[in-house]
């Protein structure tokens, strides 16, 4: 590596400043996004000013599809039930991976097979094996009502056939399938220096001192990014809607992006479809760079 | 001392006990769906209360096995780990790249292409199907495997921001002292960077591999020949609404299919281990 | 104004593609999993695809390979999928200008297709005999038209029909009628639920609100388009009347059971001894209940004024308008629908097949419920009235309004009246939009 300080750079030291290694580096990412990613979005975003059926040619009608959405009915409703889902699934089922994880740091020799087990719910993920064991759990009959009977409590809920515990039966598949979340937090948890806790030790802290000195505050990049990444696919959540309740009962489970598929492939409204997703888009979006801006009161990092 | 002893043998016994049983709850459903799949295959359905068959029948795994039309399940397991295999490889390599650019240097544009990839998170594929689907079918793409491959080693922004959120994490003073010692750039993040994001490169291969495994959706739209088909999409073939489905075959295959995603988390979770703590740097 | 906008995303599209094969060059073969088309050694390829489960793929896999063994200058290249993503792929295909020569079509996404022109006008190939159509079942050519014009042969043909569990009714000691009214079933299900404790159920979907109309001598679609609100009126009153009474299932183990799953029907586990398939679900539905079922017609009003039956098409094959083998297409399909041999790998597996020769042909073979259904559809068969009309392009918008307003009633929200007029002005405001 060359470290004279002339004048007239050489082609490494070029290479060398931050402004362009840094553009090298994510290179790959710039041209796979405008390769990849970058001219169907525009070209959504384009159809989202059209009237498209898919097998036709796209017709230009302007705001026409933005105007609409906010006049059905559908729309806003589909909207408020995912804005619910997101409320109760994504917080939950961040604590319920952080506990989880704070349990399965300790290493032990039956670490690797609890982690596993821990994780598996998520392997499984949304194949129609889960659609139909998570209807055939929480049917009337089944085993959920039954262990429930074992303990002395109402044993006979129609947990999917009701419009407030449909939704409940969801938002416990969400919690179920905390995995991801919680190998991320695994993995921050394991970046923690163990010699910060060895000096907090010597000054005498106790367990929860600890957790809220040192753990708390340097996982809270972590925290963050299972934020925001939860908050985005809590958005986008699909699978779960259409599989298993199929927005039964009475709308009160179909959500947004289900509606938005409907739109798109069932009704032959791609053009609206594309619309709703990029209102949604530009909701999430707003709102990530939301609890981006308070990023600096409480995540903190080392650099 | 000896009190001291016992006490850690009580919390210890505790911590498996409370573990233990936890673990038997979360994991419930997933015995089921194993116990279902060794059911005769009208059973399922109707037995479906019943955790343990009354007759334990292998024949759902050899019904399962055969496939469709003369295709068979090995097939479907191949292309499944080229698929899986390939663009996870592709994935974990440019991504940590990419995100050591972000992380680390400052350039024109950074911001830019930051909300560009965070945007990328955001957008539904059913939206961007269509064009994409034109764009591979022009580049004569369209009945292989590379749409599906091909992009995963461009990074993908989910594993991308991960690892940003990591290097973060790594004091700035190992940089430094990594380019005192005349480490250019590329230097720190292959010598310094890289072995400590172990932990976040690990989770980024375990789902990865899982995400790819499990996608059907863009094998479905890019795969023309069902010689090609990977196992996730297999799976959905069992079933027709309107004229049945083989809930034996579905189950014990879907149980098969989840075997390779549990060994590699097997194998790979012991890489999560102390990152920093190795080098032996106080933070 | 539109012609230019799509002018420049397409031309946006190919210039990233050629940028982008100018930097790959040609690379990846490697990877590359498609078996390569076969026209160098003088044979036709054709493309077919359709959705399915196990039993479906394998047969059709079997005939098609009949198929090319009796014509060795024709290579057929098959694809399958599941019903959801066969739909999302399609119009994906399409779209790309890629769809295979041979389509397997529904009745619901016909019109669709044939107004984008996607479809081959098969006019010219019934006409020159190319598809021979003169032992075919009377109306299924007039089912897969549009306009005159017919568009897709349907492989098979099935009448609705009621099925009800053979050994609860007997516990009951009741009498199914032939052709029962809706009016006697309600009676039917009480007695059935005070004898046994199993409930009747009624189907609130779109299925039976056309044979409504059809029993008044309409089609559903123009009814609603022409604000006439006779038979929706019938059809929410019934299913007020129905749910309203004891012996009618709960309305959260309507949605619990899933009726539009054949094997999840709730009269599977007996949760009801009746239920409303179409009569080719009806071995699948006994065998997932695994026990004995039996077949009537399905019922009418009291007051009907025609007949409601009609031969519904089960599986529809289309050729695609931009396929360059339309004739040899032409023939695969003729072969497909009066082949004996054909039939016989397929085993009436999409439905009674359409030519009457054949049915008789296959029916020997066939194991005893495939059996009741084939009579059951030649009984049918003799009492029928023309068929609609394909449905219209907002047929699956307007379905699912109805489901979410049957649903209202069922859960005792609003009234047969207030769901009527939600439905019509619901359906008018679809119309309306559809027709812009």
């Amino acid at each position: 590596m060359k470290k004279q300080n002339t004048p007239k750079k050489t082609f490494g030291q070029r290479l060398n400043q931050e402004g362009v290694a840094g553009y090298i580096l994510v290179l790959p990412f710039i041209f796979g996004f405008l390769a990849f990613t970058a001219i169907p979005m525009a070209m959504s975003l384009g159809f989202s000013f059209t009237e498209y059926n898919i097998l036709e040619t796209p017709e230009f009608i302007g705001f026409e599809n933005y105007i609409d959405m906010f006049q059905d009915p559908k729309f806003v409703n589909t909207f408020l039930v995912t804005i619910r889902y997101v409320i109760f699934s994504v917080p939950l089922r961040l604590l319920m991976a952080l506990m989880i994880a704070m349990l399965l740091v300790k290493s032990t020799k039956l670490s690797g097979f609890y982690r596993a087990v821990f994780y598996l719910p998520s392997i499984i993920g949304s194949s129609v094996a889960v659609a139909v064991l998570w209807k055939k759990m929480f049917e009337s009959n089944g085993v959920i009502n039954g262990l429930l009977g074992l303990v002395g409590l109402p044993d006979d809920t129609a947990w999917l056939g009701g419009e407030k515990t449909a939704m409940f039966t969801l938002i416990v598949l969400a919690v179920w399938q905390f995995g991801s979340s919680m190998l991320i937090f695994l993995a921050g948890l394991k970046q923690i220096p163990v010699s910060l806790y060895e000096a907090a030790t010597v000054d005498g802290a106790n367990g929860v001192k600890k957790f809220f000195k040192i753990t708390l505050p340097l996982l809270t990049p972590t925290i963050f990014f299972n934020l925001i990444n939860q908050l985005i696919s809590g958005f986008m959540a699909f699978t779960q809607s259409y599989v298993i309740t199929q927005g039964k009962p009475r709308e009160s489970t179909l959500f947004y992006s289900v509606y938005l598929y409907q739109n798109s492939f069932t009704y032959g409204k791609l053009g609206y479809g594309c619309a709703m997703a990029w209102f949604m888009t530009i909701f999430v979006g707003l709102l990530t760079l939301l609890i981006f801006k308070t990023q600096n009161k409480w995540v903190y990092y080392e650099s | 001392m000896k009190s001291y002893k016992t006490k850690k043998i009580v919390v210890n016994t505790v911590y498996h006990i409370f573990t233990f049983v936890l673990a038997l709850v979360m994991i419930y459903p997933v015995v089921w769906m194993v116990m279902s799949s060794f059911k005769e295959t009208e059973d399922v359905i109707r037995t479906a209360t019943d955790l343990i068959p009354d007759h334990f029948t292998l024949e759902n795994y050899v019904t399962g096995w055969k496939g469709f039309a003369g295709i068979g399940f090995g097939t479907f397991f191949k292309n499944s780990f080229i698929i899986a295999g390939v663009g996870t490889i592709g994935a974990v390599l440019s991504s940590a790249v990419v995100a050591y650019g972000f992380a680390r240097c400052n350039f024109k544009g950074k911001g830019f292409w930051f909300s560009c990839m965070l945007l990328s998170m955001m957008l539904p594929f059913q939206i961007i199907m269509i064009p994409q689907y034109i764009l591979f079918n022009n580049l004569g793409w369209v009945g292989t495997f590379l749409p599906l491959i091909v992009p995963a080693f461009f990074g993908g922004a989910f594993f991308i921001f991960l690892n940003i959120q990591f290097i973060k994490g790594i004091p700035m003073d190992l940089d430094e002292a990594a380019k005192i010692d005349g480490c250019s750039i590329y230097g720190i993040f292959v010598r310094i960077i890289l072995p400590l994001i172990k932990p976040s490169l690990v989770t980024s291969a375990i789902f990865s591999f899982m995400w790819k495994w499990d996608d059907f959706l863009a094998s479905l739209i890019y795969l023309t020949n069902p010689l090609t088909y990977p196992v996730s999409y297999a799976l959905k073939m069992f079933s027709d609404p309107s004229s049945g489905s083989d809930w034996g075959a579905i189950f014990a295959m879907a149980t098969l299919s989840l075997l390779p995603i549990f060994f590699i988390f097997l194998t790979m979770q012991k890489y999560l281990v102390e990152g920093i703590a190795s080098t032996g740097m106080k933070g | 104004m539109k012609r230019k906008w799509t002018a420049i995303a397409m031309s946006l599209v190919t210039v990233a593609s050629l940028s982008l094969t100018a930097c790959g060059g040609g690379g990846g073969n490697a990877a590359s999993g498609s078996s390569a088309s076969s026209e160098a050694d003088g044979k036709t390829t054709l493309k077919l695809c359709w959705w399915g489960n196990q039993v479906r793929n394998d047969a059709t896999q079997e005939a098609v390979n009949l198929y090319m063994e009796q014509n060795p200058d024709i290579n057929i290249e098959v694809e399958f999928m599941d019903w959801t993503g066969y739909w999302d792929k399609l119009s994906t295909v399409a779209a790309g200008g890629n769809l295979p020569d041979i389509i397997q079509m529904d009745y619901a996404y016909l019109k669709r297709y044939q107004e984008s022109n996607q479809l081959a006008n098969l006019d010219e190939f019934i006409e020159n005999g190319t598809i021979d159509t003169s032992k075919f079942q009377e109306g299924v050519v007039e089912s897969g038209s549009v306009d005159g014009s017919c568009y897709a042969i349907s492989l098979g043909i099935q009448p609705p029909c009621m099925v009800y569990d053979k050994a609860i009714v007997e516990e009951a000691g009741v009498e199914i009628p032939e052709y029962p009214t809706w009016e006697e079933l309600y009676d039917i299900g009480q007695t059935i639920y005070e004898k046994t404790g199993v409930s009747t159920c009624l189907d609130p979907s779109m299925n039976t609100m056309l044979l409504l109309a059809r029993s008044y001598g309409g089609y559903i679609y123009d009814d609603l388009a022409e604000g006439d609100s006779k038979a929706v009126q019938k059809h929410m009153e019934y299913v007020e009347k129905f749910s309203q009474a004891e012996f009618c299932i709960s309305p959260e183990l309507w949605a619990e059971k899933d009726a539009a799953n054949v094997d999840t029907k709730p009269i599977v586990d007996q949760t009801t001894w009746n239920d409303f398939p179409f009569a080719c679900q009806m071995p699948t539905i006994a065998t997932a209940a695994g026990r004995e079922m039996g077949m009537c017609m399905h019922p009418k009003p009291a007051d009907a004024t025609a007949e409601q039956n009609y031969l519904k098409p089960s599986m529809f094959f289309s050729i695609a308008e931009t396929s360059e083998h339309k004739e040899e297409a032409a023939k695969f399909i003729d072969w497909f629908s009066n082949d004996v041999e054909c039939n016989k790998i397929l085993k009436g597996e999409r439905g009674v097949p359409v030519n009457t020769d054949v049915a008789e042909a296959i029916s020997a073979d066939l194991d005893d419920n495939t059996k009741r259904v084939f009579e059951y559809t030649e009984e049918a068969g003799q009492m029928t009235s023309p068929i609609d009309p394909p449905e219209p392009t907002s047929a699956s918008e307007i379905s699912q309004l109805l489901e979410t307003i049957t649903e209202g009633i069922m859960y005792g929200e609003i009234t047969a009246e207030e769901a009527t007029d939600q439905f019509m002005s619901g359906t008018a405001e679809i119309l309306q939009e559809a027709a812009e």
